[in-house]
Formats: structure tokens, C-alpha cells, sequence
């Protein structure tokens, strides 16, 4: 019997595989490239070496922000911090920013704006796509481009399920799909952030001007910026995506928070036009009780964080372009897109508290 | 399960029921004994998937199955399959469950050495294996699955008739392995088996590779103790490890409680 034992609780401990390391002890100091960015030492700008000791020994620590990839900062336009804490070739790879996508379809729509093919955000949708799209319900024709921008159209179509049945169900026309639900609120009532109004925009800036939101991108956006190795997934029709699916480098992430820092500016040039920009990360919408625990508000498709006088794309998981004009602030962070955030993500607060050090030094 | 899956499970067992045909009807002369048994158990599994994150998680699991075995003269065929559910947690409480689907056919004949030693058999077996693990903290939308298809070198010591405990042992090792793990990259923002609680476990996207023993390794001990004629407690140890694209492991010790059911 004792022989029995011994060798179940042998073959109970070889069961039981060990753990290793899965994060790295980066040294922070980014290297200097031919991609655009100009390299400088944190000394440079007074950025006190203990500050983003403090902050590196956080995100390198196995114990807290289990899933994040890396850490820019970028100061005055310069990259002064770069920590890739998992793997160092994440610097050379793309990932997944999730909803930081919204904010770059933010960016896309205001250059379809300039180029003169939408009018006003006040035009309803009814007006700017097929009409066959549309159930018969009257209210639904109401929607505007506001409403889609401010996350108030009304649909009644969570986060949860809308991957499950647009990305996995593959209806045969997701935007009569999405149209089709219920509406919890009159169009324009009540915030409800999810990803079926910003996917809604992407479809109609791709029928209104006959580019997807990929194409706008990648002619308007990325060229300009020098971003070449990206991908933007698409639903089964081929619209991309507007509310997730842009997968870029963390540091052709920067280049976007860089652009919006500069009011649309990129090496002189007005690649989006500044007026929108200023428009996009202000106040657009009343929240209700979304931002009410953290003090956040919401312009079109920006986290805005008053406290800070900052605004943010931000991405599930914790993937962030965090920018602070008055201190010209940059801060990246990318991380696993598909984590749980309470658990194992990184949430807005809790980036917010890893920063922290820095915007109050 | 989707139609691809089963239409390449039925044509695997088909196979085996073939091979394990021919083999048989080489001895037309002696007595045939089928037997049909179920069985449920627990067990103690641990998964980890370097694709997604170093940690080993480990936990409680529950096996159910059952198995087919025909005794001929000198041969012994046998067609087992099991299901087991498992969950998981890693050292950070973070939750995942692991669901493994294993059918594994079997043909044996008995060397004559020895005899009063015990009864020792040896021969093929065919395991086909789906691993599929779900570490929904880490990536609630994708499956990390673990899929092998091998031809093994399968023997087994049953102790001498005289014996007062019918004690069997049974020990597998892969000659021949075909691997199918997630590619490194995963653009799709949810994979589709997730609708279907992971049944359909991707399988279309499943391309085998053949993979050498530096890229993966397997063993499967298990020994019998049969209580009484209709029932037996099986403790079974099994361990996978691809290298392949990362590295990945699956490891279990389970306790099953077996009944004969049908005995023709």
C-alpha cells in the first residue's frame, strides 16, 4: 500500500509543469534607428533617471501588469524610454491595439471631412448609405455621424456579442445585421461605448468615398508617417474594422500620438487637418455614469483625462497612446490584446497610476 | 463536432479497425472474447502554453470514456476513447480550462517468454489526441490547442494467472508523430470554435506537421488493478511536449474506476 502511495504522489508532482520567466529586465535605453525618430537622453529634458527607473521596475515586474509588451515615452518629440519586457523583437512586430483603432478611424474621418466627401456630423446616416440597410423602424433613420462618433446611436449591440456574431457568425450583411438590433435609447440619448458605431462610420466613409478606412489610411495616414508594416483586419465583407483590428508597431503607435500631439503636423506637414484634431479630443458627449468613478470624458473616439488636461486612445488589454500637450507628452504602451482586464489587463486607471510619477514629477 | 473532424475520425478508426482485421483473421481457430466497459475518473492536469505565457497552470479534471477490447488466441484489440474536462489555475489564481479529447486504438500479441512471470504483450497503437487549452485571463478569444496523431510502440505485462491481484501495465511511446499547433501569430480577433464551447476546436485550420523526437515527446503508463471480474481501477500517467512553434506541454495523473458493461 505504502509503495501505491508513494508513487501516486510521484506521479502527482510530475504532473505539474514548472513556471519560467515571462518577463525580461529591460534596460530602457532606446536604440537609435533610421525610422523617424530621433533618440535623445531623458537628462536632456530634466526627466529625472529615478522617475523611469520607478516606472520600468513596475512594468518589468511579473507581479503587476502581467500582459504588457512595452513602454515609450517620448518627450518633446524625442524617444526617450523605450522597455520591451516580454520579448525585444516586439519592437520590430506588430500587435493588436484594439480599440486605440477608434481612435485612429477618429483621425481617418477627419481627413474625409477635409477632402470635402461629409459635410457635417450632423448628416444622418440614412442619408449617406443604401436605404435598403435600414429595418422599417423610423427611429434608427435618425442616427447622425454625431451619434456614431460619441457612441450614441442607440443600437443595442454589446462588445461581447459583437465580435461573437459579426467576426465568428458572419451574417451575410453585417451593416444590416448591426441596423437590425434593437435600440435601448432614442439615437442621440445615451452613452453606450461599444464597437458597432465606430464600424458603422468605417462602412460609410468606404461607401461615401469608395476607399475602405484601410485605404484612406494607408494613402493619408501611414505613408506620410513612414508606417509600412501593419495589418487592419476586416469583417466578412471586406469593410474594415472600425472598432478594432489595427494591428501597428509600438513605435508607429508613437508616430500617431506624436501627429495628434503636433495638431495633426508630421515633418511639417498638415497630414490631418488641426481644427479636427482640437474638436476630436474635447468634450463631445455626455458619459452618464461611465467615466463618473475615474473623472474621464469622451470626445470623438479619445479618452479625455481632465485631471491631467490629457486625452488617450485606448486599446483592451492595455494598449494606450497617452498625450499630454502641456508637458508634450508622449506615452505608448502596448500589451496581450485579449486579456482579462480585471484579472491580467491593464486598465486606464491602472496606467494611469504608472505614470503617474512622471506627470507629477 | 464539425464534418471535417468527423469524417477524419471515422476514416482514422476505420483504419485501425482494418489493419487490426487482417491481423486477426489469422487465427480463425480460437475463441474470440469482446468486452465493453465505461469509465469515469479524476484527475490532476497541468497545461502550459509558451505561446501565450510561461506559466504552468494546473488543476482538477474529469475524465469519461470507454473502451472496446476483443481477445483472439494470441491477440488483443483494443479501441479505447476518453473526454476530459479540466480546470485550471496558475500561480497568480488565473483561471483557465483545458478539455482533451483521446481516442486510442491498439493491436497486441503476446511474446511467449516467461510465462510464469506474467502474460506480455506488445504491438501498435494509434492515439489521435486533442489538447485543446483555453486560458481565458490570458486570451479569452483564442484556443491554444495541441493536437497529435502518432503510431506508438504499445506493450503490456499482465501478472501471472495464479496471481491473487490482476494487476496490468501498459506503456505507450510515439514512433511516428504528426503534430498541429497555433500558428505564432493570430490576427483573427476571436477564434471560431469559441462559439461552440471549443467542439469545433478550429479544426479546419489544423495542418499537421511531422515532428521529430527533439520536437516533441510522449509517454502514456498506465496500470490496471481489476477489484473484481466486471470492474478495475486504471492509474494512468501521460505527458506531451512539443517544442513546436514554442514550447508546450500537457501532463496528467488520473484515477479512473472501469465496468465491464457487455461481455460477448
Amino acid at each position: 500500500m505504502r509503495q501505491i502511495l508513494l508513487l501516486s504522489l510521484l506521479l502527482i508532482v510530475s504532473s505539474c509543469v514548472p513556471d519560467d520567466s515571462f518577463k525580461i529586465n529591460s534596460d530602457y535605453v532606446p536604440e537609435q534607428l533610421s525610422d523617424g525618430w530621433e533618440v535623445t537622453s531623458p537628462d536632456s529634458f530634466g526627466i529625472s533617471a529615478s522617475v523611469l527607473e520607478e516606472i520600468n521596475a513596475h512594468i518589468i515586474s511579473e507581479d503587476e501588469f502581467f500582459n504588457a509588451k512595452s513602454l515609450l515615452i517620448i518627450k518633446e518629440g524625442h524617444l526617450v524610454f523605450e522597455s520591451y519586457v516580454r520579448d525585444p523583437a516586439d519592437r520590430d512586430r506588430y500587435g493588436h491595439v484594439q480599440s486605440a483603432t477608434k481612435s485612429i478611424n477618429s483621425l481617418i474621418t477627419g481627413i474625409v471631412f477635409s477632402e470635402g466627401y461629409l459635410d457635417s456630423l450632423d448628416q444622418k446616416l440614412y442619408n449617406l448609405i443604401p436605404h435598403d440597410k435600414f429595418p422599417a423602424n423610423d427611429d434608427k433613420k435618425n442616427i447622425t455621424l454625431r451619434h456614431l462618433m460619441t457612441m450614441k446611436s442607440g443600437l443595442n449591440f454589446d462588445n461581447d456579442d459583437f465580435s461573437m456574431e459579426i467576426y465568428v457568425g458572419k451574417p451575410e450583411d453585417p451593416i444590416r445585421y448591426i441596423l437590425n438590433k434593437d435600440l435601448y435609447d432614442q439615437p442621440g440619448e445615451s452613452f453606450y461605448y461599444r464597437d458597432c458605431d465606430p464600424h458603422l462610420l468605417s462602412y460609410t466613409i468606404g461607401y461615401v468615398t469608395g476607399k475602405s478606412l484601410e485605404d484612406w489610411a494607408v494613402q493619408r495616414l501611414f505613408s506620410p508617417l513612414g508606417i509600412s508594416d501593419y495589418y487592419w483586419d476586416s469583417d466578412p465583407t471586406g469593410t474594415s474594422m472600425g472598432g478594432h483590428g489595427v494591428h501597428v508597431r509600438p513605435r508607429d503607435l508613437a508616430k500617431i500620438g506624436q501627429l495628434v500631439l503636433d495638431n495633426g503636423k508630421w515633418n511639417g506637414i498638415q497630414v490631418v487637418d488641426s481644427t479636427w484634431i482640437a474638436q476630436s479630443t474635447s468634450l463631445q458627449t455626455d458619459m452618464g455614469d461611465w467615466g463618473e468613478e475615474n473623472g474621464w470624458e469622451y470626445g470623438h473616439y479619445w479618452w479625455l483625462i481632465p485631471e491631467w488636461n490629457a486625452f488617450a486612445a485606448w486599446g483592451h488589454g492595455g494598449n494606450f497612446i497617452f498625450i499630454k500637450p502641456d508637458q508634450e507628452l508622449v506615452i505608448i504602451m502596448t500589451a496581450l490584446p485579449d486579456t482579462n482586464d480585471e484579472m491580467v489587463g491593464t486598465t486606464l486607471d491602472k496606467f494611469q497610476e504608472l505614470i503617474r510619477p512622471l506627470i507629477e514629477s | 463536432m464539425n464534418k471535417i473532424f468527423l469524417r477524419r475520425f471515422i476514416t482514422y478508426i476505420s483504419i485501425a479497425l482494418i489493419l487490426s482485421g487482417f491481423a486477426l483473421s489469422e487465427d480463425r481457430t480460437s475463441t474470440k472474447v469482446n468486452t465493453l466497459d465505461w469509465n469515469i475518473g479524476l484527475e490532476l492536469a497541468s497545461f502550459r502554453d509558451d505561446l501565450i505565457v510561461p506559466l504552468g497552470f494546473h488543476g482538477p479534471g474529469v475524465i469519461v470514456g470507454s473502451s472496446f477490447q476483443r481477445l483472439q488466441g494470441d491477440w488483443q484489440l483494443d479501441m479505447s476513447f476518453s473526454y476530459k474536462f479540466d480546470i485550471l489555475f496558475n500561480r497568480f489564481s488565473h483561471l483557465g480550462i483545458a478539455f482533451s479529447v483521446d481516442a486510442n486504438p491498439s493491436l497486441l500479441k503476446t511474446i511467449h517468454l516467461c510465462e510464469n512471470r506474467g502474460n506480455f504483450k506488445a504491438g501498435l497503437a494509434l492515439p489521435y489526441k486533442i489538447n485543446n487549452f483555453f486560458p481565458f485571463f490570458w486570451d479569452d478569444a483564442h484556443l491554444y490547442w495541441f493536437t497529435i496523431r502518432s503510431a506508438a510502440v504499445a506493450m503490456e505485462w499482465t501478472s501471472p494467472a495464479a496471481s491473487k491481484r490482476d494487476i496490468t501495465l501498459h506503456l505507450e511511446i510515439p514512433l511516428f508523430t504528426q503534430t498541429s499547433r497555433p500558428p505564432v501569430y493570430r490576427h483573427n480577433k476571436q477564434d471560431p470554435g469559441l462559439a461552440y464551447w471549443g467542439f469545433q476546436s478550429t479544426e479546419a485550420k489544423r495542418q499537421y506537421k511531422s515532428v521529430s523526437w527533439a520536437d516533441y515527446q510522449s509517454v502514456r503508463i498506465s496500470g490496471e488493478y481489476s477489484s473484481t471480474p466486471k470492474s478495475s481501477w486504471i492509474l494512468e500517467f501521460e505527458y506531451d511536449h512539443a517544442a513546436i512553434p514554442k514550447d508546450a506541454w500537457a501532463i496528467s495523473t488520473s484515477l479512473r474506476y472501469a465496468r465491464k458493461f457487455r461481455s460477448w
